[in-house]
């Protein structure tokens, strides 16, 4: 088994993660949170998407129930690598609460791409450990920085949100017809904006691409 | 602030800890396979035309679309993800330091 190789490597997404951590704790504390509530984020949410989402609808001047709801639904994919990270781990009691806290994008496409004999569990694991150290570090070394540097708007740290949200959305258009969903969820979302409260126009445009795309035959 | 980020935090953790308990075929049915994949792609769309286009109460357009459409240049020609995140930041701020947009 190549455990060098897989260390190597998840130590590298370590630092790849480190400097989208970087941002997410800078504009932590420029949407208005405390050094200590944006680190509890890395903590304990541990899901960069979701994260990103919950302080993009409360800068936004979005209610609680509409970022919490937000950070749910961009996190149900953590849902399905779950299931299918339980089926390959297969581990019990404490472990189990361990590896779901574990279970994120890195830790799961790690895992699922080894595939030798005993390979994708230690991959799994030390991605999995690996992004944990790296992503709560760099979180509070940009909560930390920011408050040194001031205006995050100067440093274009609000057109950095967005290139990171393009980033995290750009590889899943995979085909024609999910490029016209993005679009037509993005139009929704900006025709709702004129008369409903923030935050619903991100949840109505979820709600219409789930609608739409269960409407549509094969 | 402190009650969003907990029942947050919470919300998230146990959607994580719930696949490990619940039996596969839940997720094997079609209807919730295509759901859990495209919610998310509408969600980001519509966060990413929010923050692009909007501000707490009105449209605007401004600095930040620059930063978009470099990100979306680099993202077409694989850039890694540090890059685009950096270059997007550093034209909207430089344009904003000289006065070519807001």
């Amino acid at each position: 088994m190549p455990r060098n190789r897989i260390i190597t490597d998840a130590i590298g997404i370590g630092v790849g993660v480190a400097s989208y951590g970087v941002s997410f704790g800078a504009l932590g504390v420029s949407s208005g949170l405390d050094v200590m509530q944006t680190m509890t984020l890395s903590l304990f949410m541990f899901t960069g998407a979701s994260q990103f989402a919950l302080i993009g609808v409360i800068a936004a001047g979005g209610s609680s129930f509409a970022a919490i709801i937000t950070a749910f639904f961009v996190g149900i994919r953590n849902f399905a690598y779950a299931v299918s990270m339980n089926d390959l781990l297969r581990v019990t009691g404490l472990k189990k609460i361990l590896a779901g806290h574990l279970t994120i994008d890195e830790s799961t496409a790690m895992a699922l791409s080894h595939k030798e004999k005993g390979a994708g569990p230690f991959a799994f694991w030390t991605t999995g450990i690996s992004v944990f150290v790296f992503w709560n570090l760099a979180t509070l070394l940009g909560a930390l920085a920011i408050n040194i540097a001031g205006d995050p708007q100067a440093l274009g740290l609000d057109a950095a949100v967005v290139a990171g949200f393009l980033a995290l959305l750009w590889p899943q258009l995979k085909t024609w017809r999910l490029r016209f969903l993005a679009v037509a969820s993005a139009l929704v979302a900006l025709f709702a904006f004129g008369f409903t409260p923030a935050g619903t126009p991100i949840l109505i445009a979820g709600i219409f691409a789930a609608v739409v795309t269960l409407g549509m035959r094969e | 602030m402190w009650a969003t980020i907990l029942i947050a935090s919470l919300s998230t953790f146990t959607l994580k800890i719930l696949g490990y308990f619940l039996p596969d075929s839940l997720l094997s049915h079609q209807v919730a396979k295509k759901v859990i994949a495209v919610l998310p792609i509408g969600l980001l769309s519509g966060l990413i035309a929010l923050q692009l286009f909007t501000t707490k109460d009105a449209f605007i357009l401004d600095g930040r679309i620059v930063g978009a459409l470099s990100a979306i240049g680099l993202l077409m020609m694989r850039a890694p993800f540090i890059l685009v995140i950096t270059i997007s930041a550093l034209v909207t701020a430089l344009g904003r330091a000289r006065g070519y947009w807001t």
